[in-house]
Formats: C-alpha cells, sequence, structure tokens
C-alpha cells in the first residue's frame, strides 16, 4: 500500500468513525426523547429517576442508575443499578409483550416500612400481636424482617405476555435477593379482557404513585381463571432466620425441639385444613410432609400446577389464606423438594 | 438469819395487838386499819376497811415501806409470810389478800397473795408498768412494748409542754408544783410555807395547807387542800401514781396517773386529771379527774375488744374505777387505746376535725352516763368498736383477697406460658424481644418491653444475655444481682452497629440494649416454677399458705 492509500484509509476511517459517534450521538438522543416520552405517556416520569440510557446494541434499553420515587405517602430510598427491557411489543397499540430485568435492586425494608408513617403504638401492637402463620401473608415485609432480611439487593426479572384476542395471559416473575433467597411466579390466566389487562398497568401504576395497587389487582383478577401456576422458592437465609424468631415467640429453650418446625401433629392440622377445601386426604398428606420437610431442611421447594386444570377465581371463598389453598388444591399442585446438593448440580 | 426472821415475827405479832384500835384517814379516803408493823424491814402493814370491818374472804393491803427494797421478792415473801399468820389469826375468814406497795406514798407494788399458796406474793409489776407507759408516752403514738427497762425511783415525767415550775418552801425542804404560763425566772423566786404536812421526799403529798408568795415576797394564794406529788387537788384526795405531765396549749394542763394494770389481759388503766386556766384570772384551776370521769384502757391487746364478753368485763372494770375514784361521778368517758395520750377526747381537746374513726392508735371508745338508777348506760351513738370494726374489714378484706386470689388462680389455671410469666412478673404481657426490636427498628424509638431472657453475664452496672438474642442490660445496679434466668422491663432499642461488631454478632441476627427498669429473677430453667400456680398466686399476694377453694371464715355480722 502507498503512502496516499494509506492516508486514504485513515481518513476514511476517520470519517466512518465519526460518522458512528454522530449516529449513536443521534441514536441515544432519540432513545433519551423516546424514554422521556413513554415515562410522560405513562404519567410517571415525576416516578423515575435515571442516571443514563445505555446505546442498545441489540434492541435492550437499558436505564442505568434508576431510583424509583414511591408517592410521599409511600417513599423510601431505593436504587436500581440498571433496569433494562429486553422486549416490548404491541398488537393493537395493545402491549402484548414485555420482558423486564433489574440488577442491583438495592432497598431496606425497614425504609419501607417506615415510609408507611403507622403511628408508633400501631406499630408495637401490630407486632406483639404478630401470628406467625398468617402473618406471612398479612404482614408479608415485617416477616422479611422477623426472619433477620432488611438490605435488599436483588436481580429481578418480569415477563408479561397477552394476546387480546384470546383473552390470555401470562405473567412471570423472578428474584433472587442474598437474604430473601430466589423467588420465581409464574401464572397463566384466561378471560383477561383489554380493560382488565389495562388495571394490572393501573397497579403498577397507582403502587408507585399512592402505594397500593389492591383494588386495581382486584380489578384486574376479576372473573378471570387460572389455567397453570407454579412457584419456587429456594433458600438463602429467609426461613432459617424466621424459623429462629418462632422459636424465640415460642420460648424454644436451649436443647429444645424447635417449636417452628412441623411435626406428625402440625402435618395433620395443615391436612385438615386442606381437606375442607379438597377431601384428597392421600394428596394433601403428600403436600404438607413435603412443607414439613422443606421447613425441617430449607433448600428449595416448587409448587406445579397440573396440565388441564384451571380454576376460576371468583369461585374462591373464605379468607386470603383460605382462597389461596382452595386455588392450589383445585389447580391440583403438587410439590417438590429439593436439596442443595441436586440444585449446585 | 432465821433468828432474825423469828424477833422479827414476835415484834410483828406483838405490834399487829397494839395497832389493832388505830385508825387513820387513808390516802384514797377508806378508812384503812393497821394489822401490822415490821420496824426491821421498815414497814407497816393496813386492811383497808368497808363499813368498818376490814375482815373478809379476801382482804385490801396497803404496805408502807421506808425503802423500796422492801418490796423485792425473797423479802416481800418472807414479810408476807408472817402478815399471812396474822391475817389468820386476825380474820379466820381470809382467803386472799391484795396487796398495793407504797414507798414514800408512792404505789411500787401491785400484787396480790393467798392462803393455799402459803401467803407468796405475786411478782410485782407496777413498777415496770409505770415506766413503760411513760416511755411510750414520750414516744408519741408508740405503744408500751411491755419489755421492763431497769430503774429505780419514779416520778411524773413533765413533759416540755407542760407549764409548770417547782416553788419550794424558805428551807428547801418542801415543794409543790405550780401550774401557771408565768416566766420561769420569776417563778424561781416564788415560795411557799406549809403547814400542817410533813412534806416527804421534799414533795407534798396529801393533806396541807399551802401559802404561796410572788418574787416580791407578797401573798399570792393559798392552796389548802389535798396534794398529790405536789400537785393540789383541792378537796379531792387522790393518791393515785402520776405517769405524765404535759399539756396541750396554755389552756388545757394535763396529768395522767395509773390506776391499775391487768399483766394477765396486758391492760394498764390509766386517769386523767386535768387544769384549765380561767382567761379573767390567768390562773389555772386545781387538778380535776372527775368532771367527766376519763379512763383509758392502754394495751396492745386489741383482740380482747373482739370478744363481746371481755370487751363488757373490761369496761365493767373501769365503771368499778369510775366508783372508787370518783364515786357519784355522772359521765365518764372510756378509751380503749394503744397509747397513753394524744387521743382527741381523751386527753387532748376536740376539734371539729376530730375523727378517730380512721385512727389506729384508738381501739374502743364510749361515753357513758348513769342515771338515778345508778346504773351506767352508753350515750346513744358514742360506742364505737374500732378493733371489731377493723377485723371485720380484715375479714372482709381477706375474703376479698381471697375471692381475688381464687380469680387469679382460675385465670392462671387456663393462661399459657406466657400468661403466667407476665402474672409472675406484674405487668400485662411479656413481649417477643425480636418483635419489639423490630417495632423499635421502625419507629425509630426504644420500645418499653417485658421479657424473658438468661442473662449470661452479669456486670458492675450491665449485664449481656444470650437467649433470646444478644442484649446488653444497662442500669442493673440494684435489680440485678446474678445471672440466669430473669423476666426483665425496660426500654428495649438495636444495639448500635460498632456494639454489634465488637460483640462479634453475625449480619442477620437480632441484638440490642435494654435500660432496664424492672427485673425478676427465676429459680428455674426457664422459669419453669410458673408451672406451680398455687405458689405463683401465693407469691404475688405475699400468702404462702394461702390455699384455693379454702375461703377464710367469715364472722357474724359481716
Amino acid at each position: 500500500m502507498t503512502k496516499s492509500m494509506a492516508a486514504a484509509v485513515v481518513i476514511l476511517l476517520l470519517l466512518f468513525s465519526g460518522c458512528a459517534f454522530f449516529i449513536v450521538l443521534l441514536q441515544r438522543d432519540e432513545l433519551e426523547k423516546d424514554v422521556q416520552y413513554f415515562l410522560i405517556k405513562n404519567k410517571i416520569r415525576q416516578n423515575v429517576e435515571y442516571g443514563s440510557v445505555s446505546v442498545p446494541l441489540s434492541d435492550i434499553v437499558t436505564l442505568n442508575d434508576v431510583e424509583i420515587r414511591f408517592s410521599p405517602y409511600f417513599s423510601f430510598p431505593n436504587k436500581i443499578r440498571s433496569f433494562s427491557v429486553v422486549s416490548y411489543r404491541e398488537t393493537k397499540t395493545i402491549p402484548s409483550a414485555l420482558s423486564v430485568s433489574a440488577k442491583g435492586i438495592r432497598f431496606k425494608i425497614s425504609d419501607a416500612l417506615k415510609s408507611r408513617k403507622k403511628a408508633p403504638e400501631t406499630v408495637i401492637e401490630d407486632l406483639a400481636a404478630f401470628d406467625p402463620v398468617s402473618g406471612i401473608f398479612t404482614m408479608s415485609l415485617e416477616t422479611f424482617l422477623l426472619s433477620g432480611c432488611d438490605s435488599v439487593n436483588a436481580d429481578a426479572d418480569i415477563r408479561y405476555a397477552y394476546l387480546p384476542d384470546a383473552k390470555k395471559m401470562s405473567l412471570y416473575f423472578k428474584i433472587k435477593d442474598g437474604c430473601l433467597g430466589q423467588w420465581q411466579f409464574g401464572v397463566s390466566l384466561d378471560n383477561i379482557s383489554n380493560e382488565q389487562q389495562g388495571r394490572l398497568a393501573a397497579a403498577a401504576g397507582h403502587l408507585l404513585k399512592k402505594g397500593d395497587p389492591v383494588q386495581d389487582l382486584r380489578d384486574f383478577l376479576k372473573g378471570a381463571t387460572v389455567t397453570a401456576m407454579n412457584f419456587s422458592y429456594t433458600e438463602s437465609k429467609l426461613v432459617t432466620g424466621y424459623k429462629k424468631y418462632v422459636d424465640s415467640l415460642y420460648l424454644r429453650l436451649p436443647g429444645q425441639p424447635s417449636p417452628a418446625e412441623i411435626d406428625s401433629k402440625g402435618i395433620q392440622s395443615i391436612v385438615s385444613y386442606m381437606s375442607f377445601s379438597s377431601p384428597h386426604r392421600l394428596r394433601n398428606t403428600e403436600i404438607a410432609r413435603k412443607i414439613a420437610d422443606f421447613v425441617k431442611n430449607p433448600e428449595t421447594i416448587s409448587f406445579q400446577s397440573k396440565a388441564g386444570k384451571k380454576a376460576a377465581l371468583k369461585a374462591l371463598r373464605g379468607n386470603a389464606f383460605r382462597r389461596l389453598t382452595e386455588l392450589l388444591l383445585r389447580l391440583d399442585i403438587s410439590v417438590q423438594t429439593e436439596s442443595s446438593v441436586f440444585g449446585t448440580l | 438469819m432465821k433468828v432474825l426472821l423469828y424477833i422479827g415475827l414476835a415484834a410483828l405479832a406483838l405490834l399487829s395487838r397494839t395497832a389493832g384500835a388505830e385508825l387513820f384517814d387513808g390516802a384514797n379516803g377508806h378508812e384503812m386499819k393497821r394489822i401490822a408493823y415490821s420496824s426491821k424491814l421498815g414497814v407497816e402493814v393496813f386492811a383497808e376497811t368497808t363499813d368498818g370491818k376490814w375482815c373478809d374472804d379476801i382482804v385490801s393491803l396497803k404496805l408502807f415501806a421506808h425503802d423500796e427494797t422492801a418490796f423485792d421478792e425473797a423479802l416481800l415473801s418472807k414479810l408476807m409470810e408472817k402478815v399471812g399468820r396474822v391475817l389468820e389469826s386476825e380474820c379466820p375468814s381470809v382467803k386472799q389478800a391484795a396487796v398495793d406497795g407504797y414507798n414514800d406514798n408512792t404505789l411500787v407494788y401491785q400484787g396480790g397473795a393467798s392462803r393455799p399458796d402459803k401467803w407468796k406474793p405475786e411478782k410485782g409489776t407496777l413498777k415496770i408498768q409505770i415506766r413503760q407507759l411513760q416511755a411510750a408516752a414520750a414516744k408519741t403514738g408508740k405503744s408500751p412494748d411491755w419489755v421492763p427497762p431497769a430503774g429505780k425511783k419514779i416520778l411524773a415525767r413533765v413533759d416540755p409542754s407542760a407549764l409548770e415550775h417547782r416553788v419550794y418552801s424558805k428551807d428547801k425542804k418542801c415543794s409543790v408544783f405550780l401550774t401557771t404560763d408565768k416566766p420561769a425566772n420569776v417563778i424561781k423566786k416564788w415560795s411557799v410555807v406549809v403547814g400542817d404536812n410533813s412534806c416527804s421526799e421534799n414533795l407534798i403529798y396529801g393533806r396541807a395547807n399551802v401559802t404561796l408568795f410572788d418574787e416580791k415576797g407578797k401573798y399570792a394564794g393559798t392552796a389548802d387542800g389535798y396534794f398529790t406529788e405536789g400537785r393540789f387537788t383541792g378537796r379531792k384526795n387522790l393518791n393515785v401514781v402520776p405517769l405524765n405531765r404535759y399539756g396541750y396549749g396554755r389552756n388545757v394542763q394535763n396529768l395522767s396517773y395509773l390506776i391499775e394494770s391487768d399483766p394477765e389481759l396486758k391492760i394498764h388503766y390509766v386517769g386523767y386529771l386535768t387544769s384549765r386556766r380561767n382567761p379573767k384570772t390567768g390562773r389555772y384551776s386545781v387538778w380535776s379527774g372527775c368532771s367527766p370521769f376519763t379512763i383509758a384502757a392502754v394495751t396492745d391487746n386489741e383482740e380482747l375488744f373482739l370478744d363481746a364478753s371481755v370487751t363488757d368485763n373490761i369496761i365493767r372494770t373501769a365503771q368499778s374505777f369510775a366508783d372508787i375514784f370518783c364515786p357519784g361521778v355522772k359521765k365518764m368517758k372510756f378509751f380503749a387505746t394503744r397509747v397513753p395520750q394524744g387521743l382527741p377526747g381523751m386527753d387532748m381537746p376536740e376539734t371539729e376535725d376530730s375523727d378517730l374513726s380512721e385512727d389506729t392508735r384508738l381501739i374502743y371508745s364510749a361515753v357513758m352516763r348513769r342515771g338515778k338508777d345508778k346504773k351506767w348506760k352508753f350515750v346513744t351513738d358514742t360506742a364505737q368498736n374500732l378493733a371489731r370494726l377493723r377485723e371485720m374489714k380484715r375479714r372482709a378484706e381477706e375474703t376479698r383477697e381471697h375471692q381475688l386470689m381464687m380469680a387469679d388462680y382460675n385465670e392462671l389455671t387456663r393462661s399459657d406460658y406466657l400468661g403466667r410469666l407476665a402474672y409472675m412478673h406484674g405487668v400485662e404481657r411479656i413481649d417477643n424481644p425480636l418483635s419489639m426490636l423490630v417495632a423499635s427498628q421502625i419507629i425509630e424509638s426504644p420500645v418499653s418491653v417485658n421479657s424473658l431472657v438468661r442473662i449470661a453475664s452479669l456486670g458492675k452496672d450491665s449485664a449481656w444475655t444470650d437467649w433470646p438474642a444478644v442484649i446488653r442490660l444497662t442500669g442493673t445496679g440494684g435489680l440485678l444481682n446474678r445471672s440466669g434466668w430473669h423476666i426483665v422491663s425496660g426500654a428495649l432499642a438495636p444495639l448500635p452497629q460498632d456494639q454489634r461488631k465488637i460483640q462479634g454478632v453475625p449480619d442477620g441476627d437480632f441484638a440490642g440494649t435494654l435500660e432496664l427498669s424492672a427485673a425478676t429473677a427465676c429459680e428455674e430453667e426457664g422459669c419453669r416454677e410458673i408451672s406451680d400456680v398455687v405458689s405463683l398466686v401465693r407469691r404475688r399476694h405475699d400468702k404462702p399458705s394461702w390455699t384455693p377453694y379454702h375461703a377464710p371464715q367469715r364472722t357474724n355480722g359481716e
């Protein structure tokens, strides 16, 4: 190559580099505008702060150093290292697919509880009257704290899919934290109208703005039928910590068996409770034993509904715990436990 | 020694015959007959007469001695042995003798002797009882403890509140106690001239005619009548043993005296004399104790007044003293009290605010009058038996406490472990420290808790627990004295981060600090003693012998 050719190549490279740089700047600017447009359109611009937007090299939009600003009634310090929209698709202007991933979600559970601004007497009374079974569902954040988990540093994945014509929706949620462990939850729903689907987005918005998405979630699930469901939990410190708390609650003295573990009497109680919803005692006993095994040696527990089973939510009766039990039994749920030996393979 | 006794006996027997017809005006107004005399012991023995007769089943003897030692047990036994023979000789029907012993006209011995006991005298108790009463009066509100102090001579104890000065004759051989509110330095220069009295022990006892002269030597008055320990009683001859001389302000001056003691029932009967100031003349009246006759039964033995028959008996005794000391008196006030002085209406002036119904020093009080039939009758609504009222109240409280204890017992038998722990510690509930640490973390302030903990180490003013979590207890001085299981109360907060690191508390484990306000030590692992519900109730109510289902007996009238 002659000197002039080399010079021409360098100049071309410089030109191409300059163009690429300029294109990236234009794209970033365009993306920034798109993000801002999305936030403003969904009226959450005031609720989301971020440091930067990553250049999309593979159709993945990533917001860095995100901070969620909840409503003044439910505001606490939090930070998400990166929030990526892995995929997003619309069908007839209706969101039909979404996959997001969040890395490094950091906040303190105690900060979240403080932000509720309950009267000190109420906080004390609620905790003094804490029921170690129903409290798991009614006072979940307190349960985490009582288990010794306060600082959260988690990664999460959320997937959403919706077929408006078929009125079918599937949701998937996974979160992994050093103390809270790994949670996976997937559910397939039938009979979800477009309007109901909109309530799910509204629920997310209300969570940010009012801190209470319950009514929206109720509206979202109104008339829905669960066609499949799975859940799994892999222990880190949560169950172990909670067992310690329950031991102290029932004054477990050194050398005594743990009252937090489920003995045969406890298994019978669970079976009786379940049998009230479904008289399949053999299956119920198996489920109860699996739960007892898991509590005794917490590693991984998974719940999986039987294919082809479905349960209409409106047919469920009783309190939240009773309805959940009935739902699981109508879906003919099966329970599996795994030890860490297999889990790490 | 025996020879000497026989000589003494012979002399006594001889004297008994020579003294047979001699009568004299006794100290308390009763006729007395001298029945014996011992020159060796310096004792004269008189028998009290009724309607001119002294001989009966029971005779009343007055022994006048020059020396108090004559009433020491050994000498008195020998003397009474001889007196007994005289009695049996002069009065064959005699079976018992009541004995009053006087030294220098002061009653120093009271006792008795009987023929079946070969006239061996009872142990005299009067002197020590007088001292007890004087001591009790000096300590306001304190009752006599029935423990005899040592000592010899007994005179009325003069309180600083007594407006009293001793005025001597020019030769200083005789004196009287003058009640006056004049300054002491003035009265010091006053003097008396005493007629018709031997004035033993430098004080006038009995009948005398005393003329008073002021600091300028001018005539200041005459006291012609009877004196008791130098105090003028006018026409009333009161041969009594003054106990305490005191006053309540310048208008009312008091003098208490011992009437009699009942060692068996542990009662001292005390009478009261008053001297009132005439606002016009500034002079004080003669000492008077019969308008009305006021008598107090001083005793610690409050239970006596729970029995109606015993109470009646004591009141009858008091009524008989009214007849003896104030014959013909128509009104008397009776008090049963733990203290010999200081009760409104008894010796203190009454005020509108005077209410003795809550005064624990008073046991019983009543005002009695007698009419033409000479029978004493209670003035309506004046009798109050506080001993009985208190006893009824006590029993009602006991019944109520039993009911409360039974309620506690029934409640505890249904309570869970935490409920019993709370009861043992005397609180509403037992908290879980971990829950309360979370609460404290949320509200960002210490939380008041009551919790079961195990103390692993105890420092000077702090301690560490190792169950159910690592908790640093502060302010333990005076509240904790050993490690082990305790129920503690205080303000709980999370342990600061630097302290967690020092203590090596793992992340996720709970640790706190508790400012201690109360602690109950347990005896057993995990305070398992609470499984004994009866002991728990007993401990709480401080009734170590309480038994469930056995209610205390109720008294009639409750």
